[in-house]
């Protein structure tokens, strides 16, 4: 099991502060794909709700179910009343379209910038409600949150335009230097998911033995679901060193899966 | 306490949810169309919400008024019906062994603000229920551990003034009792604290006060002329569980007046099968939920433990009691 941070950007634009700034180097151009030490990797989606919904696609079946994936959409987004280069999380995330809301969960303390986001086809150019307007971000939501658990899903935006300054106004070196300005930001919500990420990791990690086991002894799939518990309850009650001494037993060699797993049970059996 | 409050469209504007609002200034407000969208979609993280929930205002639909699974309470010792009801789901404590982590998918709270139809209901119910009916409040949640918020208690009670022939248990671990120290009490509204001895509490009852905490909030109820009543439960059986359990009758008995108890019960530690597999998947390194149980008729009980426990515990309780003022929670 690994851990992915997954940031999904929809032009390159966008992502190049990112990339710099998180020194991702490229391995893939179609789509654009950046990646670095630390399991966070960019991809450049393209604009709007499909390409969105096919990048993070893209990116769940690189590893298929063997990471646990975080995912964060960033990108610009226009506002009725929001200041230009303010930024946003998105609580809420509604389909213009569709007219359905999805929530993402207010479980990254450190930036307490939330607001409601409507993702339309168009560029929106009339603000009508006093909300932020992207393309992505709703088809991104409704796409990760079929492979990850929803805390590990979020929507981050840098505002762009607004009713002063026309989304018809904004040129690539503005883009750029509004990346730029939320760099600090951005890396504080990476940091938090990371951190939340970790924690899932090391609740959902199995006990070193029981690689052991399932290399020396031939178990059927339940029999490898029963054998994951009894080293995890090993582990919880304090019990470790017994589980240790069987990997190191010769008797093992001899076991088949259901004598390994009914002398666990019965070393489990005693009050506790 | 909450990282932001979700509120149902069709809720908005009740008087109830504004007051709420305003004792909940500071916190981000999003506009749901129904709690269920948030609270039972799928892939969710009950763990990870636990670190940080949200409240939901919600208005509840279909029955609010249950009848109380058997023997859950002490209706049938004063001839009436037992009945159950949840103006809250979840809990803001995290105890490790409560069902709620295995029942719900979402660690947010919801709060049913249509307190009218609960009032209604409860209304209806008790015109049909023979006198000495019994209403056990927190079933899902705790009664009382968001009262200062909610207030639902506070407006429950005036109707069981009037309706005196009925009970209201108000089952909890909080201590957040000024409400009722501040007014008169009722005999037929009974505040039923849980209690585990210290050191299963120390571990296992997170966030929540201490023993200490509850049984001075308790006292002073009861100083008051509150009718209180104890639970032991969920007894957890371990090697000597006895002894923990005596010094906690003996710290309980020796600041309570026995001989006015309502009512004290025991219950062993029980979870249907689902509930304790989701709770294992969510907690796989917890000790607790390592020990060895056994499952009989879809409920997982405690495995190695002496049938002779829980009439041992009871034969220490009654040293304190009279046998009249005991059940045992199945
Ligand atoms: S106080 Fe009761 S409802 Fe709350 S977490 Fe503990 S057992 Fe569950």
């Amino acid at each position: 099991m690994t851990t992915k941070i997954n940031l999904v950007v929809a032009h390159t634009l966008e992502a190049r502060p990112l990339i710099k700034y998180l020194g991702l180097r490229q391995t893939a151009t179609t789509p654009p794909l950046y990646v670095n030490e630390d399991g966070i990797r960019l991809i450049v989606s393209g604009e709007g709700q499909h390409c969105a919904w096919q990048a993070v696609n893209y990116l769940a079946e690189l590893d298929g179910t063997a990471a646990i994936q975080a995912w964060l959409n960033i990108g610009i987004a226009g506002h009725q009343s929001m200041n230009i280069a303010q930024i946003l999380l998105a609580n809420k995330i509604v389909s213009r379209r569709s007219g359905e809301a999805v929530f993402p969960t207010l479980i990254l303390p450190a930036l307490q910038k939330f607001g409601e986001l409507h993702t339309v086809d168009e560029p929106e150019r009339q603000y009508p409600e006093n909300v932020a307007y992207d393309m992505e971000a709703f088809a991104f939501f409704k796409a990760a949150s079929a492979i990850s658990t929803v805390e590990l899903i979020h929507c981050f935006k840098i505002i762009s335009d607004n009713k002063q300054n026309s989304v018809d106004t904004l040129i690539p070196a503005r883009v750029k230097s509004l990346m730029e300005s939320a760099l600090g930001e951005i890396r504080e919500v990476v940091a938090e998911l990371q951190q939340l990420q970790g924690q899932v990791y090391q609740w959902q990690q199995s006990p070193p033995e029981l690689e052991f086991f399932l290399d020396e002894v031939h178990l059927t799939v339940t029999q490898q679901t029963q054998l994951l518990r009894l080293c995890q309850r090993y582990y919880a009650l304090g019990m470790k060193s017994e589980l240790q001494k069987l990997t190191c037993s010769r008797i093992l060699t001899s076991m088949d899966g259901r004598e390994l797993i009914g002398r666990l049970q019965s070393k489990l059996a005693g009050p506790q | 306490m909450f990282s932001a409050v979700y509120i149902e469209e069709a809720v908005r504007d009740q008087a109830q949810v504004k007051a709420i609002l305003d004792r909940l200034p500071e916190l981000p407000q999003i506009s749901i169309d129904q709690y269920g969208e948030l609270f039972n979609r799928n892939r969710q993280n009950f763990r990870m919400q636990k670190q940080l929930p949200s409240l939901i205002l919600a208005h509840k639909t279909g029955r609010r008024i249950l009848p109380a699974p058997s023997g859950y309470g002490f209706e049938s010792t004063r001839n009436g019906r037992g009945y159950y009801f949840s103006h809250m789901l979840n809990c803001i404590y995290d105890c490790r062994y409560c069902f709620l982590q295995g029942m719900f998918r979402s660690a947010n709270y919801v709060l049913f603000v249509n307190y009218e139809d609960f009032q209604n209901d409860i209304e209806t119910t008790i015109s049909k229920s023979p006198a000495g009916s019994v209403f056990y409040s927190g079933y899902d949640c705790d009664s009382l551990a968001l009262e200062p918020v909610s207030r639902f208690c506070s407006f429950i009670l005036p109707l069981f003034e009037t309706h005196n022939e009925h009970i209201l248990e108000i089952r909890t671990k909080s201590t957040q009792t000024r409400f009722l120290l501040e007014r008169e009490p009722l005999p037929n509204c009974i505040v039923a604290m849980s209690f585990s001895p210290k050191r299963h509490s120390e571990r296992w009852e997170h966030k929540v006060p201490s023993v200490e905490k509850r049984l001075e909030s308790l006292v002073r109820l009861q100083q008051a002329g509150w009718p209180v009543a104890l639970r032991f439960e969920p007894v957890i059986a371990e090697p000597n569980v006895q002894r923990l359990y005596q010094e906690l009758f003996e710290l309980v008995f020796t600041e309570l007046d026995p001989s006015c108890l309502h009512s004290v019960s025991l219950g062993e530690f029980r979870l249907p099968v689902d509930f304790y597999k989701k709770m294992v998947r969510l907690y796989p390194q917890e000790p607790l939920l390592a020990k060895e149980m056994q499952s009989k008729s879809g409920m997982i009980t405690m495995a190695n433990h002496s049938e002779s426990l829980i009439p041992e515990l009871e034969r220490a309780l009654l040293a304190y009691i009279k046998p009249a003022n005991y059940y045992r929670c199945a």
